[in-house]
């Protein structure tokens, strides 16, 4: 069976480019969240092998969702999805429990690899 | 990467970023807090992201020099001034541009240099020392932020091609009309476990006609979002200061009325903007405070949207209309005084404002006509009020849909048509003592009012025989009114409308046409174009 996603975006568009990349690769993207208080629901209720979170969005950011999740479930594998120039954000994602990142604008072939080293 | 497929989603989720984008920076200027910052902030960098990912460049170029303003904003190393508010909205159209550009049909990038060095230079001034104020700025906008934390919204949605809404109301129509027929031939079958099951297929073809309106309905913000920004450049490059207010975001229209309602809407904006609202020095002048109030408002009225605009100015100009009224022989030359309905109904009349482009006494006339005309075509209704020195209300009442309406079904030797119930105000028996002639014209008495008489057998060039009987229908347009003669009326019911493909701008007696359940067609009468 393949391995089980959950993409959390704020942006649609951003949402289903990964969604894409990653289906294309034969990942099973069961869900999607365009925040982060939605991600930590949509954990709880999907269970997925891994989550690409985004850094900022409404309501609630990437980074508190990170830490929100971790304490859920330590076992937790979530890759996050930065902008150039928010070095600072992604080390503090990475403390909070993150397990790798991935710099947008997206190359599939980076997504993928970094989605193979976190699910390793 | 491919990108070509996600260009389209590109366009329609950019175009909802800027909308967000403008207005958090009418927010911003007009004293926002760190919220309408943080907004922008968000807004800015989706499109940064987005940018990036389809390589357009210009986006992602401009929205990254805005981003770093913006977090310099937020962060407090940087005050909001009037040179960074000009800067930011620059930079914004420059992005709305890029945008365009990048997407059109021949894709180029914007070169955005002179805006970039711009944002820049912003970017990098030095912090003014205004320690106090700013701890008091954000310690406040924390606690407006945490009293207005935003209600979840219903995630629950999913984005559908608004073709596909458009194809499946089409067919729904056509669904309607079958439906019938088969409701007609099981009524003359008399076959009793027929009827029963047709009744029972009728009235879930009923709940699913609703549900698939229902799922056609946009609220007005789609639409009336972006006013904001397009008041306050007009008001701006008028000189005019002007506090504007939305009210009932939230009432939905469907889609269709939304599309066509936008248009009327802004030349009713900036209608009140150029003409009614007066300069900050002539409404001091005229003891009023010099911010002039401008307010939108939508309101659900049964099946139908009330949109009013609504201006504290000085409201429909006797000594502009009066002048232009007698050029064009409107009135009698010897008129010294217009009485509010006169003139709202002079300023309504084709041709109106291009007289006044042509005499270029406003310099910008946004015709009032248009606006009628397009509401009338809409099968709306549009009516004015205006106090001299006060202000002017402006009511449209718009039909929650285009494609489906009622319409009273009559028949006029063997033809039928269909009238919809938008202008009919009511309906009776014509008897020979109601047709008198006043002044030569024949009209239709009725209790103590007379109105004109229109046979639609005239108009539409059935012969003129036996006109003694017949049914009347009163109908009515803002205050005009007329007795519409045909022979009988055979029912009423929902027709769905297929519109004319008319030629641009040229009105009919017909606006378009239906198929009755008895699978036969018929004309719709625009009764706006009796009157």
């Amino acid at each position: 069976m393949s391995s089980t996603v959950l993409v959390c975006d704020d942006a649609v568009f951003m949402r289903t480019m990964v969604s894409d990349i990653l289906s294309q690769a034969g990942f099973t993207v069961i869900g999607e969240a365009e925040n982060g208080k939605q991600a930590v629901e949509k954990y709880q209720q999907l269970k997925p092998d891994l989550v690409t979170m985004d850094i900022i969005m409404p309501e609630m950011g990437g980074i508190e969702a990170v830490k929100q999740i971790t304490q859920l479930d330590p076992s937790a594998r979530i890759l996050m999805c930065s902008a150039m120039g928010q070095q600072a954000l992604v080390q503090e994602a990475l403390q909070a429990g993150a397990r790798d990142f991935v710099v947008k604008p997206f190359q599939p072939s980076r997504v993928l690899e970094a989605v193979q080293r976190v699910l390793a | 990467m491919d990108t070509g497929r996600y260009a389209k989603l590109f366009l329609s989720e950019s175009r909802e970023n800027l909308s967000e984008i403008n207005n958090a920076l009418v927010d911003l200027e007009r004293g926002g807090s760190i919220t309408a910052i943080d907004r922008l902030f968000r807004a800015v960098h989706t499109m940064k992201g987005m940018g990036g990912a389809m390589g357009y460049t210009s986006v992602s170029e401009l929205s990254h020099e805005l981003e770093t303003l913006l977090d310099r904003l937020r962060t407090g190393s940087l005050n909001v001034t009037a040179v960074i508010m000009d800067t930011l909205f620059a930079g914004v159209d420059a992005l709305e541009v890029a945008v365009d550009l990048a997407t059109a049909a021949t894709p180029t990038q914007l070169d955005a240099t002179e805006v970039l060095a711009r944002i820049k230079a912003a970017s990098s001034e030095e912090i003014q020392q205004t320690f106090t104020t700013e701890f008091a700025i954000m310690a406040v906008a924390k606690n407006e932020e945490e009293a207005k934390a935003p209600v979840s919204k219903a995630a629950r949605h999913i984005r559908i091609d608004s073709r596909r809404l458009d194809a499946l109301m089409n067919l729904m129509g056509e669904l309607v009309i079958a439906r019938d027929r088969i409701a007609q031939i099981a009524e003359r079958l008399g076959d009793e476990a027929l009827n029963e099951a047709t009744l029972r297929a009728s009235q879930i073809v009923a709940t699913l006609q609703n549900e698939i309106m229902n799922s056609r309905m946009v609220p007005v913000w789609q639409v009336f979002d972006r006013f904001p920004r397009v008041v306050r450049d007009t008001a701006r490059s008028l000189g005019k200061e002007v506090e504007f207010k939305i009210e009932g975001k939230e009432i939905e229209l469907d889609r269709s009325m939304l599309d066509e309602m936008g248009e009327p809407v802004l030349h009713l904006l900036r209608n009140s903007l150029d003409h009614g609202i007066e300069t900050p020095a002539e409404r001091k002048k005229a003891g009023k405070p010099p911010t002039a109030t401008l307010t939108l408002t939508a309101e659900r009225d049964r099946a139908t949207v009330l949109i009013r605009v609504t201006d504290d100015g000085r409201g429909i100009d006797q000594a502009k209309v009066l002048p232009r009224a007698k050029k064009l022989g409107l009135v009698d030359a010897g008129t010294t005084h217009l009485s509010e309905d006169e003139m709202v109904r002079i300023i309504s009349r084709p041709g109106f404002s291009t007289a006044e482009k042509v005499t270029d006494i406003s310099g910008r006339g946004v015709g009032f006509d248009i606006v009628a005309n397009k509401v009338r075509a809409l099968g709306g209704s549009l009516e004015v009020h205006t106090d001299s020195g006060l202000g002017t209300n402006v009511s449209m009442r718009l039909p929650l849909t285009l494609a489906i309406t009622r319409a009273l079904i009559a028949r006029v030797d063997t033809e039928v048509y269909a009238i919809p119930l938008t202008h009919v105000l009511e309906t009776f028996a014509l008897s020979q003592p109601m047709l008198q002639e006043i002044k030569g014209k024949e009209v239709v008495a009725i209790r103590d009012d007379v109105f004109p008489a229109i046979w639609l057998r005239d108009r539409v060039g059935l012969p003129a025989s036996n006109k003694s009987g017949g049914q009347v229908v009163l109908v009515e347009l803002a205050d005009r009114r007329a007795a519409l003669i045909v022979d009988e009326f055979t029912g009423q019911q929902e027709i769905v409308v297929k519109q004319f493909d008319g030629v641009n701008g040229s009105r009919t007696l017909f606006s378009g046409a239906t198929i009755l359940g008895d699978g036969a067609p018929a004309l719709i009468v625009d009764a706006s174009t009796l009157l």
